[in-house]
C-alpha cells in the first residue's frame, strides 16, 4: 500500500471528516458535479529524500489538502479542521511495509474562493515515511 | 583535448565500519572525511629571496564529524556507543563503491580514531539523527580498489 493509499484510508476512517463529506475524498482535483460537494482533495506538491549510504532513507512528502464547500466558508473551515485532526501526528506501518514516521503541519491554512464561488480552505503537511525494506 | 566525460563516482553505496572485524555503521548519511594535515616550520633565512620558505615536519591529527539516522538495533551504532563510553581507540574503514572499472572492490580508507563525542538531535518535526566526532590517531591509509 503506497503512502497515498494509506492516507486515503486514514481520511475515510475519520468520523469527524465523514460526518462532513462522507467518503468524498478526491485526488488532485475535485469533480465538476455539485452533487460531489462538500468534499476534500489531496495532492502531492513537493518533497525531498534524505539519503543515507545504505538505503532510501526518509522521504519527506509535502501534501496539500483542501476543504471545499459551495455552501459556506464555515463549512470549508470545518472540513479543514477535521483533515488536520486526522492527519496530524499520523504514524503507521502500512501493509506493504511503508512506514509512516510522522506528519507535521507546515502551512496551517490559506483560504481561497474560486470563480464559481466555492470556498477552498487549504492546509499543508509534511509526511515523513520510509519505503519497505 | 576533446572532452571525454567525467569519471567521477557517486558516494551512495559507501560504508563506514568500526572495529577490528569491521561492522558497518548503519544509515550513515554524511561523512566529511578530513585527513591529517601537514604541519610546517619556517626555514626562511638570509639567503631566501622574496618568498618565505617552509618545511613539512609532521601531519597533525584530523577531526571527522559524521551524521547518521539513529537506528536502535543497528550493530554498528551499538559498537560506536560502546567505544564512546570506553574512550578506547577504535579501527575504522571508509569503503567507497566500485568505480565503473573496478570489479572486486572500491577504494577504501583505513584509520584509527577516538570517539570524542556522540550527540543526538531530537525534534518533533524531524527524524532522530546522530552526529559523531572522531579524532584520528596515526595514519589514514588509502588502499586502491581493483
Amino acid at each position: 500500500m503506497q503512502m497515498q493509499e494509506g492516507l486515503v484510508a486514514l481520511l475515510k476512517a475519520s468520523s469527524a471528516l465523514t460526518a462532513l463529506i462522507g467518503t468524498r475524498v478526491f485526488a488532485v482535483e475535485a469533480p465538476p458535479d455539485l452533487a460531489d460537494y462538500p468534499c476534500m482533495t489531496y495532492a502531492l506538491v513537493g518533497g525531498s529524500s534524505d539519503l543515507p549510504f545504505d538505503n532510501s532513507g526518509v522521504t519527506r512528502q509535502r501534501v496539500e489538502f483542501n476543504g471545499l464547500s459551495f455552501k459556506s466558508y464555515d463549512e470549508a473551515t470545518k472540513i479543514r479542521a477535521a483533515i488536520a485532526a486526522a492527519v496530524d501526528g499520523w504514524t503507521q506501518k502500512l501493509t506493504d511495509g511503508t512506514n509512516i514516521l510522522n506528519s507535521v503541519s507546515l502551512n496551517p491554512g490559506t483560504d481561497f474562493v474560486t470563480e464559481q464561488r466555492c470556498f477552498r480552505c487549504l492546509i499543508e503537511f509534511y509526511i515523513d515515511y520510509t519505503l519497505p525494506s | 583535448m576533446p572532452y571525454s566525460g567525467s569519471k567521477a563516482q557517486a558516494g551512495r553505496g559507501s560504508t563506514l565500519s568500526i572495529g577490528a572485524t569491521p561492522t558497518e555503521i548503519g544509515e550513515v548519511s554524511d561523512v566529511p572525511f578530513n585527513r591529517p594535515e601537514w604541519d610546517f616550520v619556517e626555514t626562511t633565512n638570509f639567503d631566501s629571496t622574496i618568498d618565505a620558505e617552509v618545511l613539512t615536519v609532521i601531519r597533525k591529527v584530523a577531526t571527522i564529524d559524521f551524521t547518521f539516522n539513529r537506528v536502535s538495533s543497528d550493530a554498528g551504532q551499538t559498537a560506536v556507543e560502546t567505544a564512546y563510553q570506553s574512550g578506547a581507540l577504535s579501527s575504522f574503514v571508509l569503503q567507497l563503491p566500485k568505480t565503473s572499472t573496478q570489479t572486486t572492490a572500491g577504494d577504501k580508507y583505513t584509520f584509527s580514531a577516538y570517539i570524542v563525542a556522540s550527540n543526538l538531535k531530537v525534534s518533533p518535526k524531524d527524524k532522530v539523527a546522530g552526529t559523531v566526532r572522531l579524532q584520528t590517531s596515526g595514519p589514514v591509509t588509502l588502499t586502491v580498489g581493483s
